[in-house]
């Protein structure tokens, strides 16, 4: 991992149109702006790890028979 | 062709429904191919059963049937990835979760597969900006007793 020293007002540029800026460090919070093109997705990695959690919990379930039971009686009676 | 699963034993199914998911789903991106089945005893959901691993299925559902509104904003990279123009009609599905108690299933309303039926492309979209739920009950919360 490349590792960078950067103060407050700093950036670092990934390729030429991706700019990461550090904004303001406050004990252990930092705080970063991140500028880059609409179609580069940036999120936090936590989510990332929370939808693979997510997927992995969705795989490991057994029958989903009764869940559908359940459901067609609420989609029989539809709400207003 | 004929599909191994572990859910339905030997399947018979039509090359050309074979939906290809180039970057594979969120956890799984070694498993690219998979086919949404459906049948009775689990309708209104669906199961996404992988080609590549019989042991791998997810079950989905329409999001429109529970949820009315629901609607997913793909990124230009999502579109060109589905081989699609912006706004051009896709198929969604979510993932559903079914706890032990079957009453307390969730839909996955961050990340929903959208597909282009006709090339056969899907793909699990991340909605970065959007305040979906990764867990959102299908069913209303139980009263309190």
């Amino acid at each position: 991992m490349l590792v960078l020293n950067r103060k407050p007002n700093q950036s670092i540029m990934i390729g030429e149109d991706i700019e990461v800026v550090i904004l303001e460090v406050k004990g252990d919070n930092v705080k970063v702006g991140l500028k880059a093109p609409r179609n580069v997705p940036v999120f936090r990695q936590e989510l990332l790890a929370e939808l693979k959690a997510e997927n992995q919990r969705a795989a490991a379930q057994a029958s989903p028979e009764a869940a559908a039971q359940l459901l067609k009686q609420v989609i029989q009676k539809p709400q207003a | 062709m004929k599909l191994e699963t572990r859910q339905f034993g030997p399947l018979e199914v039509e090359p050309a429904s074979i939906l290809t998911f180039a970057s594979g789903l969120l956890g799984f991106e070694e498993l690219k191919r998979f086919v949404l089945l459906e049948r009775p005893e689990i309708a209104p959901l669906e199961w996404l059963q992988s080609v590549e691993n019989p042991q791998i299925v997810f079950t989905v559902i329409d999001p429109t049937v529970v949820f009315g509104n629901y609607q997913p904003d793909l990124s230009p990279e999502d579109w060109e990835a589905l081989g699609l123009s912006e706004g051009e009609p896709v198929t969604v599905r979510v993932l559903v979760t079914v706890p032990k108690d079957p009453a307390d299933m969730t839909a996955n309303l961050l990340g929903p597969l959208v597909i282009n039926t006709a090339q056969g492309k899907g793909r699990q979209v991340v909605l970065v900006n959007s305040e979906y739920p990764v867990r959102q009950r299908l069913l209303p919360e139980p009263a309190a007793v």
